[in-house]
């Protein structure tokens, strides 16, 4: 039928659905071949996922695998691998660069210096560049440190950078944890499948139901918050704030879920981020991938918080604005880095940036006052930034803020459909009570054992929820765009 | 393995099952977003469909979108001396007026089928004409057909939730259908009478590029080879838009060539300016556009022969 054509497969599309059983069949069957033949077969089926947006950019990513192996190798030879290392670094982020950066700061020198006719190359950003470039990266740095033995198999290190469920938006992988996995051979496990398939609604749930209706609400009140009362502009907020949650930890619940049906085990990337009881516990518990990332590639061998305390500050202020930067070429990232370095600095000079290491309430099933309390003033804090991190430009983020500390702040918010809002705050409610549930648990929809009547009661629940409550145009992944 | 595929066969069964449960239980709630179950629309499609199922043979038949509803008076063809039905409906694109041929040809019978194309339908995907359709007309292999086609969760939401309606509730058989929008009447032979004439001031449109999809194309073709199949004749017929609608079409030549190789095709004319005279909206006609377009299809009826006497 010419319903169907062949485009982006998004997790959430029609592609996807009949994509990943056609792959998970394959994948199991080559088991009894070899480990060569399920490793490139993951290669090819990775490669269509990606080559469906765009097949120009498989080549981008062919370049990026090749680079990083060759370095890889060469590293280990130990000559001039100093030089090899920066070599790679170079190449990597000079690609990236230029995808993502080049037309921003040639727009932004040509601003200061009043340049005419700046050299705008307009290309397109290729989907998922700074994850894998990321992802490879720390290969060759990781071989550098000696932390991971170069692999001479070319196809296991393709997959490790190919990996499609991973390969768009994280998590951002280590050598040194996905691509032994690669190397050995993989064991299908019923419980380990079926916790990734109940991992995958979870994800498809915070996606669809819970993110693209808030969505909603917010396009339509950031595209003209003038419109709006300080009530509506700060529902808006909040809404983004669950929004872009539900968003990146439900893609990276199904990428992590769709991985355990492939028998690879990726790290955990949120872990119950809107609980946090301060900035430095919000920052352990939300892009975990990209926040230790930065931390053991950037702050630690820039002297991390080993140092005087010029230096932690200035570190601090790198690791925060890099963080802020790698997002996108824009003004308004790097405030909401400078945003959270400024929150985050207090806590580490006064030494209280690892007062909170553990869940909140552990041990216990409801939080203290005080604990609430320092859970929605955290909640706050990150709404706020969240708002220059939405915004096209920080003086839209500088009004926006300023008018929701207006006497609108008191009026009653802006409600377009009340039926939709009501499913939202339903749909909201059940994701925070099954995460501060599970808050424990390795991820948030891993259920405690419980009758099989219930479970599938729930699982039935969510699944029709996703399947009748989203909304009827489909969504892209915020990330992507990262 | 093996235990994993049939314990996943299980909960397919099972959430099969669920999931039209929760269908039946909130679906007519308008809580489900994906469900858009609409039993009596503006377009008065379920009386109109109720009234074809019992019509007998007809000289002219009208197909088409609310451009044909709304166009073709079938009182005035009548008093012409034809007997006439008009089987359009909302939003109703080729892929809907395939489903409708298929339950409602034979006994219509139509001597010629006048079937309205217009540029914005083309390039439609039909989605709202597709829930419409399974809301308002009873289901058949080829209404369940065309809902799994579209793979769409709206339309097959739609068609399950209908199809529990109509099996379990006979929710087509007790149905009264009153107008939705006010003054809106239903005129036996499928045309619908809008009293009101508002004033209509276009506005200036942006030049655009009609899109015909493929898949319109693909079932226009399969509705005018039913119609050949059934030795019935038909005219394509463009309905006119106001100039302004009209003017802002940049392929249009384009778009009347691709017309033009599925059979006889006729763009009536352009009606005198201003726009406000004969539209009540960018591409609805008033009472005053009715007539004038309606004695222009008579015309062409007769002059062109397409009526055997």
């Amino acid at each position: 039928m010419p319903f169907v054509i062949l485009s982006a497969m998004l997790f959430n599309s029609l592609q996807f659905i009949i994509f990943l059983p056609l792959a998970f069949c394959g994948y199991w069957a080559l088991s009894k071949a070899s480990l060569r033949w399920q490793n490139l077969f993951i290669v090819a089926v990775s490669y269509l996922f990606y080559g469906l947006w765009d097949p120009r950019f498989l080549l981008l990513i062919a370049f990026t695998s090749l680079c990083s192996f060759l370095s890889g190798l060469l590293i280990r030879r130990h000559t001039f691998s100093r030089l090899v290392l920066w070599v790679n670094v170079l190449l990597n982020l000079t690609v990236l660069g230029l995808f993502k950066y080049f037309d921003f700061f040639s727009l932004s020198f040509s601003q200061l210096f009043g340049i005419r006719d700046p050299l705008i190359l307009h290309l397109v950003l290729p989907v998922g560049i700074s994850f894998y470039t990321f992802q490879a990266l720390s290969y060759s740095i990781d071989v550098y440190r000696r932390q991971v033995v170069p692999t001479t198999d070319p196809v296991a290190f393709f997959a490790y950078v190919s990996f499609f469920p991973q390969l768009v938006a994280g998590p951002i992988e280590r050598a040194s944890s996905l691509l032994p996995q690669f190397l050995k051979p993989r064991q299908f496990q019923y419980s380990v499948a079926v916790d990734g398939l109940r991992q995958m609604l979870w994800g498809f749930f915070k996606k669809v139901v819970v993110a693209d209706n808030c969505a909603e609400y917010v396009d339509l009140v950031f595209s003209s918050p003038e419109s709006y009362s300080g009530s509506s502009l700060f529902l808006a907020a909040v809404l983004f704030t669950i929004q872009i949650y539900g968003d990146f930890s439900g893609y990276s619940d199904i990428a992590i879920g769709c991985s355990k049906l492939f028998g690879i085990q990726l790290r955990r990337n949120f872990s119950v981020p809107y609980f946090s009881r301060d900035i430095a516990e919000f920052w352990r518990r939300w892009h975990i991938s990209l926040s230790s990332w930065f931390r053991d590639y950037v702050y630690i061998p820039l002297g991390g918080s080993r140092c005087s305390r010029l230096k932690v500050i200035r570190n601090t202020f790198i690791i925060f604005l890099l963080s802020g930067f790698w997002h996108g070429a824009n003004w308004t990232f790097l405030a909401w880095g400078l945003y959270h370095a400024l929150l985050f600095i207090p806590l580490i000079l006064l030494g209280r940036n690892r007062r909170f290491v553990d869940v909140a309430a552990s041990g216990r099933i409801l939080p203290s006052l005080v604990e609430l309390f320092q859970m929605l003033f955290t909640f706050i804090l990150v709404v706020l930034g969240w708002i220059i991190f939405r915004s096209p430009s920080i003086g839209f983020a500088v009004n926006y803020i300023a008018e929701i500390f207006s006497v609108g702040l008191f009026s009653a918010p802006f409600v377009h459909s009340v039926p939709i809002m009501g499913v939202l705050v339903f749909s909201i409610a059940v994701m925070f009570v099954v995460e501060w549930v599970n808050r424990n648990q390795s991820h948030t929809f891993a259920l405690q054992p419980c009758s099989r009547i219930l479970r599938w009661g729930f699982y039935i629940v969510l699944l029709s929820m996703v399947l009748t409550c989203a909304p009827t145009s489909e969504m892209p992944f915020i990330y992507f765009q990262f | 393995m093996r235990k994993f595929i049939s314990k996943i066969v299980l909960f397919a069964i099972v959430a099969a099952s669920g999931f039209l449960l929760w269908l039946s239980l909130l679906g007519g709630t308008g809580l489900l977003r994906t469900v858009n179950y609409r039993l009596g629309n503006y377009g008065h499609l379920y009386t109109r469909a109720s009234e074809a199922a019992g019509y007998g043979p007809v000289d002219i038949l009208f197909l088409g979108s609310s451009h044909a509803y709304r166009t073709f008076d079938t009182r005035y063809f009548d008093s012409l001396g034809y007997r006439t039905f008009n089987l359009g409906s909302s939003n109703q694109t080729p892929v809907q007026t395939y489903v409708l041929l298929q339950q409602y040809l034979i006994r219509l019978n139509p001597k010629l089928v006048v079937f309205e194309v217009h540029p914005d339908i083309m390039a439609y995907d039909g989605v709202e004409g597709a829930v419409d359709l399974l809301s308002n007309v009873p289901i058949t292999p080829a209404s369940a057909s065309m809902a799994l086609d579209y793979r769409n969760l709206k339309v097959f939401n739609t068609f399950c939730y209908s199809l529990i309606r109509q099996w379990f509730c006979g929710a087509l058989d007790h149905f009264e259908e009153d107008s939705i929008v006010e003054g809106w009447a239903y005129v036996p032979g499928g045309f619908v009478y809008i009293p009101q004439e508002p004033v209509f001031v276009p506005d200036s449109i942006p030049l655009q590029d009609i899109q015909v999809l493929p898949e319109q194309v693909q079932s226009l073709s399969k509705c005018l080879d039913l119609l050949r199949h059934h030795d019935i004749p038909f005219i394509l017929v463009e309905v006119p838009s106001s100039h302004a609608l009209s003017q802002s079409y940049a392929n249009y030549g384009q778009y009347t060539d691709l017309m033009a190789t599925f059979g006889p095709f006729y763009q009536l004319p352009l009606l005198p300016t201003p726009d406000s005279l004969y539209f009540t909206d960018l591409d609805h006609l008033n009472h005053r556009g009715v007539q004038i377009v309606c004695s222009q299809v008579a015309d062409l009826i007769e002059s062109q022969h397409l009526l055997a006497p």
